[in-house]
């Protein structure tokens, strides 16, 4: 296990030789490789970004981390374990809107914690810490359609915490919000980060996104979506939106736009 | 539509709270009167006064009129309740997996088209002019029906909502079921279940007419031999208003359970 | 899951399955019937060729006059139905004065009206006719004009802002097109209406049709008849089904189908 350079800390995610090929359903069809050789690592406690094209199944490999779907050849390990399924150690954030509509925003931060059998006391401390976390004091028994799109999100990603996974892993998250909410939220994730320490897997096509909150940055080719290069951002962690307007920000920023858009036309 | 449209918009806004009860009101008093003055033109066989339906039937039918009512009553309710609770059970076990899809779908797809009236006489050849035969032909109908509703319900459930429940720890078909599935299709059943009990009475009134000793079916069907128009017009109206307080009913449950549903209309 | 790859070209597990409970449905029927009076089940082989022996002059006739009545009655109701439903939604006033009518008769369920229709009309074609056509002008108007009202209006003011200037022009252009995969649900919900009506007209005091030959096969407790006489019906439902479906894929080539 490999250690974070600067840090005491290990690897959590192993990648490893993974192959994704989705099955021809008739011979006309043939098989369709979407994801090929696939091998990195991420840290514990980093937030890592998977970036590409469109179709480079940047949501696939996320997917596979998650146990959603299984790789056609080689593994994923999560603490040095083999990732054969879904589970609550990876939780995941989904583009779309999947807070539970019937539950209220305490009914939906309690799910997790309901299954894992923790006590209804528990629960309620559980509960208030992290809708005061997010930032939606007063929205406990508030019910998703009374909600803006950033105020789900951020429930969202308190039941995610709310169960203490190991990873937490996020499908472009923000792609739905407007461009204002989307700021914010990304702040917001970078605040919560800070306060409580997780390692981040997400996926996004927004480049601007994937440098302002990452640490390192894996960039996916097109189709068969393989591992062209993983940037190491260098921002500090302390980063506010201003960052964005910075000369270094924006010449990497069109340096990783080059790289990827030299993917869409090939 | 137009520029004027926007001072009948103004009107249209007024007439959606109590005054459209009002105008409704009005309406119907409006009817009433109409009906009294052409009834007094045209032949009592074909256009019974107001009075006549009221008044007459009951000096005619007094004795039998609220058993009547309760009888149908009874094996709509028994038919609805019976035939819907088996068909939801049936609907929710072929969509537990693959293979009962499979296995039973074909079978539910040939039971669908029958037209349940077109089973009366058979049902009379099988059980007689008794209870049973009515009640088995309600709950048959509705049965088919609510097959069909909660097989399409569950399918339209968003696969996002099954996709997060597993990464939040329902990794077991039984806790999606409970925790994701049911609740998340009650608005789409709550409708299928309107539909059904307007049904229901459909068949009631149809299973009367063809062999029974009572109900209101029975009254009308009696009433058409003597050519009492005036009592086949009550009980039309009878059923009128039962199915329409049936679907009151139903509605309100609707508005209580489904609290968290986004109206748009309603 | 069971992987029979090498049966991939032969038949899918799926019409496997499919297959295999409906042949064990039969079969079970055929069992039954063995146990059973032949009063209560009849053996599928008396039902189908019984019954085709004894019937087989006025199969066809008795097939067309039902086809006919359900037909006819759907056809004229349905059109009705959609240009009153059209026609609400152009005029407020129509609107203003049909909505109310409409939602005393809606909870009215229409079969319900059957005697009332033969005392006003009489026991003859037209008053079973009329019954069908009732109903499905009932089930269309109210579908029609939900449909329209749920044309989403950024259809609309896009249609206006290239260049629709008149009511006719959006409403033949734009809403009529939107509306049609709502209609044809409407349009399937009527078809299965009018069979069941058309049965209920039948057994009420029908010379020829299916529902004829059913309710004298009562009469006679020639249980084969009536069990044939359903066949025929829901075989019928089917056929028509099919043809609609037909006509849905045709005309909505354009909708996405949800998927899942």
């Amino acid at each position: 296990m490999s250690r974070n350079p600067g840090t005491e800390l290990g690897t959590k995610i192993v990648i490893r030789d993974v192959d994704l090929v989705y099955q021809g359903r008739n011979s006309e069809y043939g098989d369709v490789i979407a994801l090929k050789d696939i091998n990195f690592s991420v840290y514990e406690n980093e937030i890592v970004t998977v970036v590409g094209p469109s179709g480079c199944g940047k949501t696939t490999l996320l997917f596979l981390v998650a146990g959603l779907l299984k790789p056609t050849r080689g593994e994923i390990l999560v603490d040095e374990e083999k990732v054969t399924g879904p589970s609550s150690q990876r939780v995941v954030v989904f583009q779309e809107d999947a807070v539970f509509a019937w539950l209220t925003v305490t009914g939906n931060l309690e799910y997790g914690l309901k299954l894992k059998g923790v006590s209804s006391s528990k629960r309620k401390e559980i509960v208030s810490h992290y809708i005061k976390l997010v930032g939606l004091e007063g929205f406990e028994s508030a019910y998703p359609k009374e909600l803006s799109g950033g105020m789900k999100k951020r429930v969202d990603i308190a039941r995610c915490y709310a169960i203490n996974p190991n990873v937490l892993l996020m499908d472009e998250p923000f792609g739905s919000l407007d461009v204002i909410t989307k700021e914010r939220m990304q702040m917001e994730l970078l605040r919560i980060w800070r306060t409580e320490r997780k390692t981040v897997c997400f996926v996004t096509h927004d480049i601007e996104e994937a440098l302002f909150i990452s640490q390192r940055i894996v960039i996916l080719s097109n189709r068969p979506g393989k591992v062209k290069r993983i940037v190491k951002v260098p921002f500090k962690e302390d980063r506010d939106l201003s960052l964005k307007t910075s000369d270094k920000f924006q010449d990497l920023r069109k340096e990783l736009w080059y790289e990827i858009s030299e993917e869409v036309i090939s | 539509m137009r520029l004027d449209g926007l001072k009948k918009a103004l009107l249209r806004i007024k007439m959606t709270i109590t005054t459209k009860r009002l105008v409704n009101f009005t309406i119907i008093v409006v009817i009433l009167v109409i009906w009294y003055v052409i009834s007094m033109v045209v032949e009592p066989i074909f256009i019974p006064s107001p009075v006549d339906v009221f008044v007459r039937t009951y000096t005619v039918y007094n004795e039998i009129l609220v058993s009547s009512i309760l009888y149908s009553l009874m094996r709509v309710f028994l038919g609805f309740l019976i035939g819907s609770l088996v068909g939801f059970v049936l609907g929710i076990v072929i969509s537990w997996n693959k293979i009962l899809e499979w296995l039973f779908d074909p079978l539910i797809e040939i039971v669908r088209p029958i037209p349940v009236i077109a089973l009366i006489p058979l049902f009379i050849l099988w059980f007689g002019l008794g209870e049973i035969g009515k009640v088995l032909l309600i709950a048959f109908g509705c049965f088919v029906r609510q097959v069909v509703t909660t097989r399409e319900a569950i399918k339209n459930v968003p696969t996002v909502y099954l996709k997060a429940a597993q990464t939040l720890g329902a990794t077991q078909r039984v806790q999606l079921f409970r925790t994701i599935i049911l609740p998340s299709i009650t608005p789409e059943m709550i409708g299928g279940l309107r539909v059904t009990v307007a049904a229901a009475f459909g068949y009631c009134a149809a299973a009367e007419f063809l062999g029974a000793q009572s109900g209101i079916g029975y009254i009308i069907i009696i009433a058409r031999r003597y050519l009492y128009t005036f009592a086949v017009i009550f009980g039309i109206i009878i059923f009128g208003l039962l199915a329409w307080g049936a679907d009151g009913i139903v509605r309100y449950i609707d508005r209580r359970i489904n609290v968290w549903t986004e109206r748009e209309n309603r | 899951m069971i992987n029979l790859k090498r049966f991939k070209h032969i038949m899918s597990l799926r019409q496997i399955l499919g297959f295999s409970s409906i042949i064990s449905a039969v079969l079970l029927w055929y069992i039954v019937s063995m146990f059973v009076s032949p009063l209560f089940v009849p053996s599928p082989k008396e039902v189908f060729f019984g019954s085709y022996d004894l019937y087989k002059e006025i199969l066809m006739t008795s097939i067309l006059y039902t086809f006919f009545r359900v037909v006819t009655g759907f056809l004229i109701g349905s059109a009705l139905g959609i240009l009153v439903g059209v026609a609400m939604s152009w005029n407020r006033f129509i609107q203003w004065i049909l909505d109310p009518i409409i939602e005393l008769i809606r909870p009215i369920p229409v079969i319900a009206l059957i005697p009332l229709f033969i005392l006003w009309i009489g026991l003859g074609e037209t008053s079973r006719i009329i019954i069908i056509v009732f109903a499905s002008f009932v089930v269309l108007v109210i579908n029609t004009r939900e449909a329209i009202k749920n044309v989403p209006g950024v259809y609309i003011n896009a249609a206006r802002t290239l260049g629709a200037s008149t009511k006719a022009r959006i409403f033949r252009t734009v809403i009529i097109p939107a509306i049609t995969p709502e209609i044809i649900v409407g349009i399937r919900i009527a078809a299965a209406a009018s069979f069941d009506l058309a049965a209920a007209a039948e057994f009420i005091g029908a010379q020829r049709g299916l529902g004829y030959i059913i309710i004298s096969a009562k009469r006679f407790l020639y249980t084969n008849g009536i069990v044939f006489g359903i066949f025929l019906f829901t075989l019928l439902a089917w056929f028509a089904n099919i043809i609609i479906r037909y006509f849905d894929k045709h005309v909505n080539i354009w909708t996405e189908r949800g998927k899942d």
